[in-house]
């Protein structure tokens, strides 16, 4: 009776327990390594950087990536929002800049406010960028970061329409806390 | 000999203006007053979220009606998804949105100011012969739903393609065609 018990404790309790959501906290660092893009229009490695940090209640995240061209020149870029939980679990909002309302303040995109939003669903934080093109059609870039023993794995979609347009997964390193 | 070579020029001209207005009269988008009308049809919807209902016939009625500035939308579509795939459950599902003008030429905006972090985000375009309708929803759980509807006029009425996107991946489509029953 016990070894039945049991059973049906293992069968319950183990993918409840797989499908716990770790806290934001769990994600501070940075971390650096490489990315590789696997669909879009340009290919190869890119050096990607990646600090996540606590701000207030919520969380700041900064990314870098540096592409280097066959000459040996490298191009920048860089992003950095603020993301405020909200009164759903799990669930974060972008700051909106200089508003009193930290992130309660809806956004339009249709006037060219890209939405951003954050959630955490297992060991994975993923971070959405919504933007109404300018012929009002739409784009969605999705940013999924999974915490590993060695840092994260990260995986960046492109998503137009209903089709995926670009993507890029890497492996990084924390190297610092 | 010279009325012949005029004329052969004359041809060459006229084909290539011919040419070059064709693509430019079809990029050209509709007004919106195109797409006001009763339309009736049917069409068949593909997902991926049922086993049983995989591929299902759908009857759909749209009516395109001015609004102030706008437009309003009303559709109804009965599907028979669900229950004993022998027998199936007859839904009926009805839905209206409204649109104002916004300051750019064939783009509408909701008529209702929603949040999109926690209602439906609709807004509309057209684009050549389609007016295309977005409704975008952020779930509970973080995920994103965009709906499209590209309804694009033809010689008797209009088709319909409809797409329900759940985080990147398409789960639904329909393809409906439907005849245009009242202006």
């Amino acid at each position: 009776m016990l070894r039945f018990v049991g059973l049906i404790w293992l069968f319950t309790a183990v993918p409840a327990h797989a499908m716990d959501n770790v806290p934001v906290k769990a994600f501070f660092g940075e971390y650096e390594g490489t990315a590789v893009v696997t669909d879009g229009d340009d290919t190869g490695e890119r050096q990607a950087r990646v600090v996540i940090s606590k701000h207030k209640s919520g969380f700041s995240i900064e990314w870098e990536t540096v592409i280097a061209d066959d000459s040996g020149d490298t191009k920048t870029r860089s992003f950095e929002t603020t993301f405020m939980p909200d009164d759903r679990e799990n669930l974060y909002i972008s700051l909106v800049k200089g508003s009193m309302f930290e992130g309660k303040k809806a956004r339009n995109p249709l006037n060219g406010e890209p939405l951003l939003w954050a959630t955490i669903k297992g060991k994975t934080l993923s971070v959405y960028n919504m933007v109404v093109t300018d012929d009002a059609s739409y784009e969605i870039s999705a940013y999924h970061r999974t915490l590993t023993d060695a840092g994260l794995d990260i995986t960046f979609s492109r998503i137009v329409g209903e089709v995926v347009t670009r993507r890029v997964t890497g492996s990084l390193k924390r190297v610092s806390d | 000999m010279m009325v012949k070579w005029v004329s052969r020029w004359a041809v060459l001209l006229v084909a290539l203006v011919g040419l070059s207005a064709g693509p430019a009269a079809a990029a050209e988008n509709l007004p919106i007053s195109a797409f006001f009308g009763e339309f009736q049809g049917s069409g068949v919807s593909e997902t991926t979220d049922s086993i049983y209902f995989a591929v299902t016939q759908r009857d759909m009625d749209v009516t395109i009606r001015p609004e102030g500035d706008g437009f309003t939308v009303n559709w109804v579509t009965v599907t028979r998804q669900s229950g004993d795939p022998n027998n199936p459950n007859v839904k009926r599902k009805e839905r209206s949105l409204t649109f104002k003008a916004s300051a750019l030429p064939g783009i509408f905006k909701g008529a209702d100011k929603v949040d999109p972090m926690t209602g439906d985000y609709y807004w509309a375009r057209i684009s050549g012969n389609s007016l295309f309708v977005y409704v975008m929803t952020v779930g509970d759980d973080g995920k994103f739903q965009v709906q499209v509807y590209e309804r694009t006029l033809s010689g008797t009425g209009m088709q319909l393609r409809f797409t329900r996107i759940r985080d990147g991946e398409p789960v639904r489509t329909v393809d409906a065609k439907l005849v245009k029953v009242a202006d």
